[in-house]
């Protein structure tokens, strides 16, 4: 029989714990080397996890094109250390350092959240915080953005397609902005009433504040061998940074 | 011969993955039609108004509007400003914080200036019996009343043609009784999706049933 990790079911809770851990790891780590080593550990992880390449690709793009903006600047903003002159403006080594290491920790953090987290519905991913004692607020304003928000964007497309009924363009006139500033403040005044109707319904059917939940979550040997292998590899790879000489990334500048 | 205010000739119409809508179905508007429109739930009224709006697009077929084929949201827009169509559901429709925000709405898409939009506002509002409710919340009013606004909205852009999706529904008999009173003494030509035959023989002249994607004169 083969075994597969990304279709064995772990406890939710084991991944959400230690995705976090994960993450609390890579932000304290500041040195180059052991954040490729971290960032590579990571790659790992979501091809053994079998995270799908190409939509993975696309949504890391879209993150890194993002930031990619704002770390342009760093370089010529830093102001400290060793620099070179380009186009006649100071182009500061540290600011590029520091650069890569934010990309490379918000890359190796986003990776592995894919891989242990990507495939958990939303709405398990609630469930899995209940369990783990995250106030009741946080998790009930979760779940039920899970429930509504499709109806929400319906209620949004329904009161648009009446208003394109009425002759509504896209412009840029003061008519139009006022509209949608009309549209958005009705959506708000409905979600409201809805929540309201909600709430009611719910109390007639007995609630009192607290969430009966049905999934209850097991953990088992295969969590506790997803847990040690983790943290077996992470030594691993975190030892190859050790190993590293810091300099030689550097390119001895 | 009259000019069609619309003409669909043999639309086909399926939502992705599921099975037809339409097929083959044809329909005209003439001037000073009223027609009735019955049928089953989930048979495809609201599609069928939704298509002749553009909102829905036909995978085959043609809809002419006003003499024009429309085929993109483009060629609906001109027809959209000459067509009322009131929503099963007058929330959807009322969507500005006040009346009178809200029906001039219209009219100041149709490029009409301030002055001359609050003054058809006005005067909208008081052929239907609700002068005095300019400043009122739509959010606040009666089922009856936003049915009401809802239909002065649309009569404020001065439509050639009325498509009114089942607007008896929830009304209490007076509000009922002053709709009917309202649409008998437009002079305008109307589709009305209902179920209420009574309603209907009151109001149309002709009434189709839509079964199984196409319409049938009863």
């Amino acid at each position: 029989m083969s075994f597969s990790l990304s279709e064995t079911s772990f406890d939710p809770r084991t991944l959400i714990l230690l995705s976090l851990c994960f993450a609390i790891l890579v932000i304290s780590f500041s040195s180059l080397q052991f954040l490729f080593c971290l960032f590579a550990f990571s790659v790992c992880l979501a091809a053994l996890f079998k995270v799908p390449f190409v939509s993975t690709m696309k949504k890391m793009l879209l993150i890194d094109g993002f930031m990619v903006l704002a770390l342009l600047s760093l370089p010529f903003t830093f102001a400290s250390g060793s620099f070179i002159l380009f186009l006649g403006f100071p182009f500061y080594w540290d600011g590029l350092w520091l650069a890569i290491a934010i990309l490379l920790k918000a890359n190796s953090i986003f990776l592995c959240f894919t891989a242990l987290m990507g495939r958990m519905g939303l709405a398990e991913f609630a469930h899995a915080l209940a369990h783990l004692n995250v106030p009741s607020s946080f998790v009930q304003i979760l779940l039920f953005m899970v429930r509504y928000i499709d109806v929400l964007k319906l209620e949004l497309q329904r009161m648009l397609r009446a208003m394109k009924c009425r002759g509504f363009r896209y412009s840029t006139s003061w008519h139009c902005w006022k509209s949608i500033g009309h549209l958005i403040g009705m959506l708000f005044v409905r979600s409201i009433e809805r929540a309201e109707q909600i709430l009611i319904a719910m109390k007639c059917r007995g609630f009192t504040g607290t969430f009966p939940l049905l999934h209850h979550f097991h953990y088992s040997m295969k969590d506790t061998a997803l847990v040690s292998t983790f943290i077996a590899f992470l030594i691993v790879f975190l030892s190859i940074g050790f190993l590293l000489d810091g300099s030689f990334l550097k390119g001895g500048i | 011969m009259v000019d069609a205010y619309f003409t669909l000739r043999s639309i086909s119409f399926r939502r992705s993955k599921q099975s037809p809508l339409f097929q083959g179905l044809n329909f005209e508007v003439l001037p000073n039609d009223q027609i009735g429109v019955i049928g089953g739930n989930g048979a495809g009224k609201t599609s069928l108004f939704h298509l002749m709006m553009g909102l829905l697009l036909p995978q085959a077929g043609d809809v002419f509007a006003f003499g024009q084929v429309c085929r993109n949201e483009k060629d609906f827009v001109p027809v959209r400003s000459q067509v009322g169509y009131l929503f099963q559901n007058s929330d959807d429709q009322l969507f500005c914080p006040t009346v009178e925000e809200d029906v001039s709405f219209g009219p100041l898409n149709l490029g009409m200036s301030h002055k001359e939009a609050r003054e058809i506002t006005s005067k909208t509002l008081n052929e239907l019996g609700l002068s005095g409710f300019e400043k009122r919340i739509t959010h606040h009013l009666s089922g009856g009343e936003k049915k009401l606004v809802a239909l002065a909205s649309i009569l404020a852009m001065n439509p050639k043609v009325l498509l009114l999706d089942e607007p008896t529904n929830n009304l209490d008999d007076e509000a009922y009784k002053r709709l009917t009173d309202i649409l008998k003494s437009l002079n305008i030509s109307k589709v009305i999706i209902s179920h209420d035959r009574e309603f209907l023989s009151d109001l149309t002249e002709k009434t189709y049933r839509l079964e199984a994607g196409q319409l049938h004169l009863e």
